[in-house]
């Protein structure tokens, strides 16, 4: 996702101006039916891979939304006389705040996602059919419409409602590319590719998911609106049908879902396509051959016709790139810190279990600011869970943690990002349809709190800290194992953190590529940032920790210096057993 | 003859997902986009009116009780109750049964004992997609066909998924009988149209407060 | 019986296990210590199968293994006994212990196997009824072992078998281990726990950090500084 090599909005505003011009050339009327049906098709599609497409929530159920504003509209206009143009924005409105409150439950929800959320947006279609079918909204006639005037600012009422479909579909495409090169879209795409990781980074996964369903929604709300004018006659199974949830989520992966344009791209293609064989008997098989060729297309290019470009040219780009990074680039050191007595981090009889199995027991320690904290134990002990309940990855049972004097054992995992703890994962988990500097963008974003294009020059820096600045454009799974836990590191120094939790960062490196991961911790220290690191490999520990912490059985047994630790009697059995102590 | 070669299908589309590592999501729009590819043809062969399936068994009825129940129907539910009774003994008592549902549970732990797990995956979706064919032919016995009504039926098979997580077959039956109920209920006490309004909303209801189900 | 020459195993580009070499002899009992993260469980894994070799080769009775797809290699005789036990967790115990004997050569031996691992572990037979995630965890490794069992392998594999048990169920589990060596199978047992898997070893490998840096007698071997170094770091 680069922002840089896309086109900028105005080739989009004059394509928009171009189109709108299109009636004045006085054509037969099926050019304007058909650029109208593009319009209709783009403002679905568009929309709803607002949500589906750049967050990954499916939804199965934007023919309900499209319905609501269809019956808003057929409603307003039919048994309250208000005027067509009005009725548009409350299309929109009563579609997206339907949409807002749906979505403000289910995103609760940690366990809906995926085909469950597809199902579940299924139901809600078939939930509004039945109470429109079964209310005066509609009762099973259908409504009809042909009655209501429609303004004629531009000539017929038929092109009113082209210049109507044309300003929502070009809304939504606007929408689509502001939220792509924003931080919301960032946000989003990171969303994708590991939700969890990404509220723990500082995104704010609820708001944002809640924001662009709700958007989506209002888009296909209006369309529906125009839609019932043009039509001029509303029926719940036409309007109501799992099909056009089904076309417009076709439309969308045909074209590409993870670009602005996908889209409308293959809303335009399945359109102009489907016009093109309007004469005879071909005229049925033409769906089958869209059919085919949507299936061709996710099978061979599953990025969509849009997506099926940019890896070559990537691919391209990287080909130069070079081998191992060594960190040399040399810093000024900030403020060298001595390990000072003061607790930055506090854990106070912290208790967790999964299912049964106690993994915390009642853990009680303390990191002291500037220090360099190794947390050992043998298997089982606890450790990993540890890091976990402190970044808020999971909820303690008890116990307090406060950091810097401020309780986060209960904070919502995205907020404890920003006051300054990271972590990184025990195998890397970056996001892996991200490339590597916006990895580490993300992280400077929403943990450090700056602005896209900040947190971009900030991601380079950081890049160039840990040496990873020639594979900047490189995609994660480009990288070796080293390079994947420098970027990992890197990710979790661009928030700024006063504290870093390191998860077995050296498990899987050769002897030659831990002395410079060793070197590269080293120097985070010296920067200023506390570290603490889980390990089991004893000579890392033995040279790299001022202080070690002994878990074992989901509690504290001993800390001090390491030399000291390791000869202690209580230690030697949890390792050896009691033949050795 | 019907059956078996929509069980060959099945077999073949999901040695397709397999040797191009479709995940989930995707299989779903692949699945879609046969559907359109169907619908077309079957709309290019048959052209889109309602047709209706005319067969001796359509026009009688059996008295039960004080009851009329036709006999299409009956067939139906007869057919339904024993494919779901004799999946479930399948499942609980024969060893492909069991290793189906050790694979699901832990799927390399079944390979390690001898589950061959790429066979086991065809062999259940030529079975799902041979269910699906005998389900078919009872829809075109007892109701009006129209290739409109493909996506009619869409909700009742998602609904039948969620309820099907619960991963034990009688649980399935028990739960297809009490919506069938439920709706029948409805029916009765409100306008015939709130039926689905009750199943659904079940349905929604169950996804939230228990996802894991 | 089975040979291990020169293995390499990794994880993507994260090597776990190299340069290992070992063997077991029919009717040993042979063990590898290491401490956490040393590659125990990555190297057992391999020789079971489940995970795919970068270099080296692992020969049972001659053949080579490598090329035997995950589902056959327990018709060869080898069973595995995971770490943290890996139980079907809805199906009853009995269910479990079913799938063990999948294969068909097993299968047809199926009552008797039954018999003898409820001879074996009298608590199970009581219990076989019940889903066996209700179980408790020592409870839960007799069903595993037993599982293994069924397969009437010629070599069982252990993966930390004393991992999350009580000290007085890891004394009755490693009973159990010596009993089926006594009965005449191959075990090969890997173990974070030094002192329980020495009293029944009869040969012990030391790994640390991927590679193999002591073997020997356990008797001499607990003298040696080594273990202690690898599992405490050079003092």
């Amino acid at each position: 996702m680069r922002a840089s090599r896309l086109p900028p909005a105005l080739p989009l505003v004059v394509a928009g101006v171009a189109l709108a011009l299109v009636p004045g050339l006085k054509l037969p009327a099926f050019y304007e039916s058909f650029l109208y049906l593009v319009f209709f098709w783009v403002s679905l599609a568009t929309s709803w891979n607002i949500l589906s497409g750049y967050a990954g929530y499916f939804s199965f159920g934007h023919a309900a939304f499209f319905g609501a504003g269809v019956y808003t509209t057929a409603t307003l206009t039919t048994a309250f006389s208000v005027p067509f143009l009005w009725t548009l924005p409350a299309a929109g409105l009563v579609a997206a705040l339907l949409g807002s409150a749906i979505a403000a439950v289910v995103f609760r929800v940690r366990g809906v996602r995926g085909e469950l959320f597809g199902l579940l947006t299924l139901a809600v279609t078939f939930v509004l059919s039945t109470i429109a079918l079964n209310t005066r909204l509609d009762g099973g006639p259908g409504v009809f419409l042909a009655a209501v005037p429609v303004p004629t600012f531009f000539g017929a009422p038929a092109t009113t409602l082209y210049h109507l479909a044309l300003a929502v579909a070009f809304f939504s495409v606007f929408a689509a590319l502001a939220i792509y090169r924003s931080r919301w879209g960032m946000g989003l795409f990171a969303i994708r590719d590991d939700e969890d990781v990404a509220e723990v980074l500082g995104v704010p996964t609820y708001r944002y998911k809640l924001v662009a369903f709700a958007l989506s929604c209002f888009i296909a709300g209006s369309i529906g609106g125009i839609h019932a004018m043009f039509v001029t006659y509303v029926t719940v199974a036409e309007t109501f049908s799992v099909g056009l949830a089904v076309d417009a989520i076709m439309m969308a992966a045909l074209g590409g879902t993870r670009v602005w344009y996908g889209p409308a791209l293959g809303a335009v293609i399945v359109t102009t396509l489907t016009q093109s064989f309007t004469g005879g008997e071909s005229a049925v098989l033409n769906r089958a051959l869209i059919g085919g060729i949507l299936i061709a297309v996710i099978v061979f290019l599953p990025n969509g016709v849009a997506g099926g470009f940019p890896r070559r040219a990537r691919r391209a780009a990287i080909a130069s790139a070079d081998a191992a990074p060594t960190a040399v680039v040399a810093m000024k050191p900030e403020s060298p810190a001595r390990p000072a007595a003061v607790p930055l981090l506090g854990c106070v009889d912290v208790k967790k279990a999964f299912r049964g199995l106690q993994a915390l027991t009642g853990a009680t320690l303390e990191v002291r600011a500037g220090e360099i904290l190794g947390l050992i134990g043998p298997n089982g002990s606890g450790k990993s869970t540890l890091i976990n309940v402190v970044s808020g990855y999971y909820r303690v049972d008890g116990g307090q943690i406060v950091l810097d004097g401020r309780d986060i054992a209960r904070v919502q995992a995205h907020r404890i990002a920003g006051l300054g703890l990271a972590r990184t994962y025990q195998i890397p988990r970056s996001f892996r349809r991200l490339s590597v500097v916006d990895n580490v963008a993300l992280a400077a974003m929403f943990g450090g709190g700056h602005g896209r294009a900040a947190g971009r020059s900030l991601a380079r820096s950081w890049l160039a800290f840990t040496g990873l600045e020639a594979k900047a454009d490189a995609l994660p799974d480009e990288l070796n194992l080293l390079e994947r836990k420098f970027l990992d590191l890197a990710r979790a120094l661009a928030s700024e953190p006063r504290l870093v939790l390191l998860d077995e960062v050296l498990s899987g490196l050769t002897p030659a590529q831990m002395t410079d991961a060793l070197r590269l911790v080293r120097r985070i220290r010296d920067r200023g940032t506390t570290v603490v690191f889980v390990e089991h490999i004893m000579r890392a520990v033995l040279d790299l920790a001022d202080r070690v912490v002994v878990l074992s059985g989901g509690r504290v047994i001993a800390e001090g210096p390491p030399r000291q630790v390791m000869r202690d009697p209580d230690v030697v059995r949890a390792y050896l057993g009691k033949a050795y102590a | 003859m019907i059956v078996p070669a929509f069980f060959v299908v099945g077999i073949v589309l999901e040695e397709g997902f397999l040797r191009f590592k479709i995940d989930e999501l995707t299989s779903l729009i692949v699945t879609f986009g046969l559907t359109v590819i169907l619908e077309s043809l079957i709309q290019w062969i048959w052209t889109a009116d309602f047709r209706r399936l005319e067969s001796p068994y359509t026009r009688v009825s059996l008295k039960v009780g004080t009851l009329f129940v036709g006999l299409g129907g009956l067939l139906a539910f007869t057919a339904a109750a024993l494919l779901t009774l004799a999946t479930w003994a399948w499942l609980r008592w024969s060893y492909l049964g069991k290793a189906a549902r050790a694979s699901a549970q832990d799927g390399p732990m079944a390979s390690a004992f001898g589950v061959n797990r790429h066979r086991l995956a065809l062999l259940l979706a030529g079975l799902s997609s041979a269910y699906a064919a005998v389900a078919g032919l009872f829809i075109a016995l007892n109701h009006t066909l129209a290739p409109s009504q493909i996506y009619s039926w869409i909700g009742v098979v998602f609904a039948a998924v969620i309820i099907g997580r619960l991963g034990n077959a009688l649980g399935l039956l028990a739960a297809s009988v009490f919506i069938a109920a439920s709706e029948a209920l409805t029916m009765a006490v409100t306008a015939p149209g709130w039926a689905p309004l009750v199943s659904f909303t079940l349905l929604i209801v169950i996804l939230l407060f228990r996802p894991e189900l | 019986m089975l040979e291990v020459d020169r293995l390499e195993v990794a994880h993507g580009d994260a090597v776990a296990v190299w340069d290992v070499s070992l063997a077991v002899r029919p009717r040993d009992l042979v063990t590898v210590v290491g401490p956490n993260g040393a590659g125990k469980t990555t190297l057992i894994n391999a020789i079971a199968g489940l995970l795919p070799t970068r270099a080296g080769t692992i020969r049972l009775d001659g053949r080579e293994l490598a090329s035997v797809p995950a589902h056959e290699l327990c018709r060869h005789g080898i069973a595995l006994v995971p770490e943290g036990r890996r139980l079907f967790p809805a199906m009853t115990v009995e269910e479990n212990l079913e799938i063990g004997c999948y294969a068909p050569a097993a299968r047809t031996r199926r009552r008797q196997s039954l018999e003898r691992v409820y001879a074996t572990f009298p608590v199970l037979r009581e219990r076989r009824r019940q889903p066996a995630g209700l179980l408790s965890g020592g409870q839960q490794q007799m069903v595993a072992i037993g599982r293994a069992l069924m397969a009437m392998p010629r070599l069982l594999l252990l993966d930390e078998p004393s991992l999350g048990l009580a000290p007085q169920i890891v004394d009755q589990v490693f009973e159990v281990i010596a009993g089926i060596h006594a009965d005449g199978v191959a075990v090969l047992l890997v173990e974070q726990n030094i002192v329980q898997a020495f009293a029944i070893a009869a040969r012990a490998y030391v790994l640390e950090h991927g590679r193999i840096v002591a073997e020997g007698a356990p008797s001499e071997l607990a003298r040696d500084a080594r273990i202690r170094e690898a599992y405490l770091g050079q003092q």
